[in-house]
């Protein structure tokens, strides 16, 4: 298994990306906006034919790509499909990403696609489960991946160890990196009472290798009781730039991507947005040198 | 404490059925918040960004009997025929069938055809084109559906998409032969008459049809390879 990226982009030291929406395409082809990263979920270019892989292939020959899996279900007690990783890598191998990733969740069950990504009860069980399929695809890929903590709305009483220790003796069984959702540890902090300083604290910055930032809505259940979405729909919250400023503080900046996925708004937005985080990234004056460890 | 297989089969059986059950409720911690609702909120998440998604692809159905019905009609069908791969594009080829016993869609019988028409279009879009010429014999374009409507289908569809006003179409002027063809990057449609109708059938069946000028006019569209 390679532990080297396809493709690094040189000279950027500051690496603010957006998700790539087919109604920019044209768009950024045209523009050629200032971003250093572009990155498309994978499921989307799992198809043989279709407009949007010519969009993307000419879009890869300007900027490094990031493939983010949501459908891999690396969480599912009955392993992995074999069909899922033969797409996943036919997609790897043709657009050959700087960044791959996936999640710590499931969604698949019992021969069913559940559309959504599901959490998991965090102890011993999860984790060897976890750690298995994480093998699995990082062999079968043959390249290192990113796993993103989820958003959480329920908690499993089977949970044994926070989240954080999960992620890290994840990452030290298997080699993989970690993908840190800043909005999601935001969401999953205030729905389950968790320390956001203290889960941002203890995630080691070693295994950081990109951050997500997203938008999240405060929705209202029935008897007013409320409970934070995560449904990358609107721009980065105040607190959730105030928690990412602190982490590029410690850890030092990262390929920072700009998730927006429903209700999409102009190009220039998502940019607007990818710029605030490498302003971010340009303030941190730690002595790494121009780039990021 | 149920096993991680169980656990995960209980939550799928939930996210399904709508429901939580009293055994799956008491392996979540409640907080401030009861376990039903806490499942809901994935019951939601399944259920409405898949009806939402296949909406898209089925506008000119939405365009004849409402947004409200279609996502009502696909909520049902999600029930009936749920997705099994991670790829969504290449779910929601159930529909069409679907429709044809959906007992709300009784009176607009047509709409199962137009479903038909616009998820082969889906697909196509999707699919990869060989672009090689035959060298030995006619053939037919692999990228092509032929779908025999007893409804003036695809001027139906022109309707719903704006390219010809209602006035002009009446259910009762007689079915339509509809191809649809993936041809040099695009999904276009065409109406087939009779003659080109048998000439695409009789090569389909492996036979080779004299008529050349027939033969010609099916390489223009596309559908036929020469």
């Amino acid at each position: 298994m390679s532990n080297q990226y396809i493709f690094t982009p040189s000279g950027v030291s500051y690496p603010a990306g957006v998700g790539l929406k087919s109604q920019h395409f044209s768009q950024v082809l045209e523009q050629r906006p200032e971003l250093a990263f572009f990155e498309v979920h994978a499921e989307n270019f799992m198809s043989a034919g279709g407009a949007h892989h010519r969009y993307l292939e000419k879009i890869a020959e300007i900027y490094p790509l990031s493939i983010h899996g949501v459908g891999m279900s690396l969480g599912s007690a009955s392993g992995l499909s074999k069909k899922h990783l033969e797409k996943f890598r036919r997609v790897v191998d043709h657009y050959s990403p700087w960044l791959i990733s996936e999640h710590l969740a499931w969604s698949s069950e019992g021969g069913y696609y559940l559309n959504d990504l599901l959490p998991l009860p965090l102890n011993a069980e999860s984790l060897a489960v976890v750690a298995d399929n994480v093998d699995a695809m990082q062999n079968f890929v043959g390249r290192k991946i990113l796993i993103e903590n989820p958003s959480a709305y329920m908690e499993f009483r089977a949970t044994d160890m926070p989240e954080t220790e999960f992620l890290t003796r994840l990452a030290e069984k298997t080699g993989c990196g970690l993908l840190l959702d800043v909005n999601n540890v935001f969401v999953s902090g205030k729905n389950m009472g968790w320390s956001l300083e203290d889960y941002l604290k203890d995630i080691p910055s070693s295994l950081v290798g990109e951050i997500h930032l997203a938008g999240h809505t405060l929705k209202k259940l029935e008897d007013n009781k409320e409970i934070r979405i995560d449904d990358h729909g609107s721009q980065v919250s105040d607190d959730v730039w105030g928690l990412y400023s602190g982490l590029v503080d410690r850890i030092g900046a990262r390929p920072t991507l700009i998730e927006w996925d429903t209700d999409i708004p102009a190009l220039q937005v998502l940019v607007g947005e990818a710029e605030k985080a490498a302003n971010i990234m340009k303030k941190d004056q730690r002595s790494r040198g121009t780039g990021y460890a | 404490m149920l096993s991680l297989a169980k656990l995960q089969q209980s939550v799928r059986e939930s996210i399904h059925s709508g429901d939580a059950t009293k055994a799956l409720s008491e392996e979540i911690i409640p907080g401030d918040i009861d376990p039903a609702a806490r499942l809901k909120i994935y019951q939601n998440n399944y259920r409405e960004p898949l009806a939402e998604s296949l909406l898209e692809v089925f506008p000119v159905v939405a365009a004849f009997v409402g947004t409200v019905f279609t996502r009502t009609a696909l909520r049902h069908y999600i029930n009936a025929e749920p997705p099994i791969e991670p790829c969504l594009s290449s779910y929601g080829s159930g529909f069409s069938k679907f429709l044809k016993s959906y007992t709300p869609a009784e009176a607009v019988a047509y709409i199962s055809d137009l479903a038909e028409l616009e998820w082969t279009a889906h697909q196509l879009q999707h699919a990869s084109e060989n672009n090689a010429q035959s060298q030995q014999k006619p053939s037919l374009n692999e990228n092509i559906v032929l779908i025999a409507s007893v409804y003036p289908l695809l001027n139906l569809w022109m309707v719903g998409n704006g390219q010809l006003r209602a006035e002009a179409v009446h259910l009762d002027q007689g079915g339509q032969f509809v191809c649809i063809v993936l041809h040099e990057m695009k999904v276009q449609f065409y109406a087939l008459g009779e003659e080109e109708k048998q000439t695409v059938l009789a090569l389909e069946n492996g036979e080779t049809p004299y008529c050349q000028n027939t033969l010609s006019s099916l390489k223009n569209k596309g559908i036929v390879k020469l």
